[in-house]
């Protein structure tokens, strides 16, 4: 700044210099005005401030106070707040009694209520209970009245029972399931000569015994009454069964004895049984007329047969020959029919009974065959027998030759000359088998089913010689069931057929 | 047949018939007796037991079932033939007791059956 050349700069500069001292000076005088007004301030600051200091300790006087009123309140808060507490408590407290009363409170009005209910529900019970009272009442005696009716009703069917069990002409016995006597009828009574007052109680095969044919006692042990509590099922007499009245007379029945079932359970037996005195009459009447008949017809007849026969045997003309043939032929035809009549009246008898002996079968064979050995011989047929040694049933001999002698004359009969016939006899099981056996027309299968029908013959019988009446086999059929044996055929047209009989040994 | 010649009694109230009977038997060189009654029959019995007897059961007076009687009580053991024609269960049952060889119906055979039927018992 201070260079010479430069003259005009440093004027400028000292211009400049010269305005910035004044400035200086300004700033100076301003300054020392602003100190001036510092102190002005200061002091008023001062004064302030011991204002504010007095107001402080003013207020530090009112805190203190405040303070302390702070704290008192502060204290009282905390008394009220105890207080308010407990009056809390207190209140809760109340609330729960004042809940509890309220509950009490309900219980006892629902109490009431309940009370008010059932006196009115008993109100109305006791008002029913009147009214059934008096139905009861009603009731009884329409009951009593119902029960006298029943009871005159029961009495009335009772006497009805007992009227109609008093009508039945067959006696009735009514026995518990050890065979003793519950009741009996008045028919019982009239048969047996018995009150009832006597059998009830009793053992009936103690009062009551049944005997044979031949007054033998049949045992308690085969008696139809224990069968049946046995067997439990119902069952006939078959045969003839007598009873003794109390004057120790016989006379026959006809029995049925029924199980009493009540339930399921069994109780005893019902016998029911009917005097057949009567019947046997009219058998006896009828079988001795048959056989007086049959012995009137047969007497004359055997002496036509036998002259005829004796004729036969004469020298006579081949005409007269011919003729003596047919008639001979035609007397025994006469005979057989006259047999087979009587059989069959025996057959339809009551109670037919086979009677059972000991049949040597061998010696039966030989003599049906030759009882029809004119017959074989004059068919030209051959007949052959074959028996297994010591056959000897136990069964009725007669119905025996009667099935053997129609079997045996229907072979010979439907067998053309030439033809061969076979008896055979043998031991099947426990059964003795008969077969009789031809090589004959036979029997044509259509017509096979109608045996035994009464009075069958065959449709292809076209042999004069071979005179039938078709009954026969009808009775043979009869007769096998009668002595417990099955019969059967196997039959070819024109090979022949084979009879089977099949009895109990 | 044994040489002795054999003893045939015939029974039999007929005379037709026992005359029939007692041809054919003594054409098979039978010695014959014939009663027509029983009480005859018992009799011949007594005198002159025959080898075989042929009973007819319905006589006059004394019938046959008296004969058969009389046999088993005198306990005889000649065979016999029952010839009738009687063929009701109670006649046949009650010869079955008197132990009867057989029982014919004389209507159902011829006489010359009578023969095989006797033989068979003379043997």
């Amino acid at each position: 700044m201070s260079k010479p050349r430069r003259t005009t700069a440093s004027d400028t500069l000292a211009i400049k210099l010269k305005v910035l001292a004044r400035e200086k000076e300004e700033v100076r005088r301003k300054l020392v005005i602003s100190a001036k007004e510092k102190e002005n301030v200061r002091r008023k600051l001062m004064v302030t401030a011991k204002k504010l200091r007095l107001k402080a300790s003013q207020l530090a006087v009112t805190a203190k106070e405040k303070e302390h009123v702070r704290r008192k309140l502060v204290v009282t808060a905390k008394e009220k707040e105890s207080i308010r507490r407990t009056l809390v408590v207190t209140a809760k407290e109340k609330e729960n009694v004042r809940r509890k009363l309220m509950v009490t409170a309900k219980k006892l009005h629902d109490k009431a209520a309940q009370l008010a209910v059932t006196a009115k529900e008993k109100e109305v019970v006791r008002r029913t209970l009147v009214e059934t009272a008096k139905k009861l009442k009603i009731s009884h005696e329409t009951l009593e009245k119902k029960v006298l009716e029943r009871t005159k009703y029961c009495e009335e069917l009772m006497a009805k029972d007992e009227a109609i069990l008093a009508s039945i002409g067959d006696g009735l016995i009514a026995t518990d399931k050890s065979g003793r006597i519950l009741l009996v009828n008045k028919a019982f009574e009239r048969l047996l000569g018995w009150k009832e007052t006597e059998a009830r109680g009793r053992f009936l095969s103690k009062i009551l015994p049944m005997f044979d044919a031949n007054g033998t006692i049949i045992s308690e042990a085969q008696s139809l009454v224990t069968k049946v509590l046995k067997e439990r099922s119902m069952t006939t007499s078959t045969g003839t069964i007598f009873y003794k009245r109390k004057d120790g007379t016989l006379f026959p029945v006809a029995i049925t004895v029924a199980p009493i079932f009540i339930g399921k359970e069994l109780m005893g037996a019902v016998k029911v049984f009917r005097d057949i005195t009567k019947e046997k009459e009219i058998d006896k009447a009828r079988s001795e007329f048959m056989a007086i008949a049959s012995h009137q017809l047969r007497t004359p007849l055997t002496a036509i047969r036998w002259a005829l026969s004796s004729l036969k045997r004469e020298n006579l003309p081949e005409e007269l020959k011919s003729m003596l043939h047919t008639a001979h032929e035609t007397s025994t035809q006469m005979a057989v029919t006259i047999r087979r009549m009587l059989m069959i009246s025996y057959l339809e008898e009551s109670a037919t009974e086979p009677e059972m002996t000991q049949v040597d079968l061998k010696a039966v064979l030989e003599k049906v065959v030759r009882l029809h050995d004119a017959h074989r011989q004059r068919n030209g047929l051959e007949i052959e027998v074959l028996c297994s040694e010591n056959l000897l049933p136990e069964t009725d001999e007669q119905l025996l030759i009667e099935i053997l002698d129609n079997l045996l004359s229907n072979a010979y009969k439907y067998t053309p000359r030439g033809g061969n016939v076979k008896l055979r006899a043998t031991l099947q099981g426990e059964m003795i088998r008969i077969d009789v056996a031809d090589t004959g027309y036979g029997i044509p299968k259509e017509e096979q089913r109608k045996i035994p029908k009464k009075f069958f013959r065959a449709s292809n019988i076209a042999s004069p010689a071979a005179s039938g009446t078709g009954i026969g086999l009808y009775m043979v059929y009869n007769i096998v069931r009668l002595i417990g044996g099955t019969i059967s055929f196997v039959s070819v047209e024109n090979k022949g057929t084979t009879f089977t009989l099949l009895f109990p040994s | 047949m044994s040489d002795r010649q054999k003893h045939v009694l015939v029974a039999e109230d007929e005379a037709f018939l026992l005359e029939m009977i007692r041809k054919v038997l003594s054409k098979h060189g039978i010695r014959v007796s014939t009663a027509t009654n029983g009480q005859e029959a018992i009799d011949i019995i007594d005198k002159d037991p025959p080898d075989l007897l042929l009973l007819d059961l319905l006589m006059p007076q004394v019938d046959g079932f008296a004969v058969l009687q009389h046999r088993k009580k005198e306990k005889m053991k000649f065979p016999v033939l029952v010839c009738t024609n009687l063929s009701d269960k109670k006649s046949i049952v009650k010869c079955s007791d008197f132990d009867v060889n057989e029982y014919l119906i004389k209507s159902d055979i011829d006489d010359d059956q009578i023969w095989s039927a006797v033989e068979k018992y003379l043997q």
